[in-house]
């Protein structure tokens, strides 16, 4: 975040200027050729993109002999992206009729709200993601994404 | 975009175990065959567009071949390895 960004969050957080008072000053910050955070792209840590899905089950070091499974799977986030891609298949009508057996089951949700966008935005900021438990056993379930 | 090229899949269980390694691209070998079907089944695959051409499924058959094909490509990397100390399943697509 740029010094000048910062500083106009700052204000707007004192109340020192109104919301549309920080838009304007924001808006004429990019006009100037300083968007945000560009001064600090050169500390920016690069975005990773993730390639693949992980799950690991490792056993415990105490773990009983009946509980030693080691479990490793990795997916391709490519093979997640085109598998919602696949819903590109079905066509407009039968979305009607998926959102009628919605509504019947007291879901009141449009199916055509789902973007394919919002999806590809969902699957990039899993890069993030990690899940990381420990049972009972001492088994260790990670869940993440390199 | 690459379909993938080797198929691993290794079985074991106690002291007998299988392992398969499995060139892809051998099912080329099979295309001529496809292709031949294919044209066959034009007709047929023209019948059922317009069939259900009203209902928006019209052109999914053609649609889903591409799909698939992408799907197949996208397999590239996939591990699956379950390892127990008496079992080892392992799937691996490279």
């Amino acid at each position: 975040m740029s010094e000048n960004t910062k500083r106009i969050l700052d204000m707007l957080a004192a109340n020192k200027i109104t919301s549309d008072e920080a838009y304007r000053l924001l808006d004429a910050l990019k006009n100037t050729g300083e968007t945000v955070g560009e001064t600090d792209r050169e500390f920016a840590v690069p975005k990773k993109f993730p390639k693949y899905l992980r799950v690991t089950v490792t056993p415990g070091e105490n773990a009983p002999p009946d509980k030693q499974d080691r479990i490793n799977i990795r997916v391709p986030i490519s093979l997640i992206r085109t598998g919602i891609k696949l819903t590109s298949l079905i066509p407009p009508q039968a979305f009607d009729h998926i959102d009628g057996v919605l509504k019947d089951k007291g879901i009141q949700f449009d199916v055509r709200n789902i973007k394919k966008e919002d999806l590809n935005e969902l699957i990039d900021a899993l890069s993030d993601m990690e899940i990381d438990v420990e049972s009972g056993h001492g088994e260790n379930v990670k869940v993440f994404v390199e | 975009m690459w379909p993938p090229l080797f198929i691993i899949i290794r079985v074991r269980h106690d002291s007998q175990g299988v392992k398969l390694f499995l060139p892809l691209p051998v099912f080329l070998i099979l295309l001529p065959l496809i292709i031949l079907l294919g044209f066959i089944l034009i007709p047929v695959a023209l019948a059922v567009t317009i069939i259900f051409w009203n209902k928006g499924w019209g052109l999914a058959p053609f649609k889903a071949i591409w799909h698939f094909y992408k799907l197949y490509c996208a397999l590239r990397g996939l591990l699956v390895d379950v390892n127990s100390p008496r079992h080892i399943i392992s799937i691996s697509i490279i």
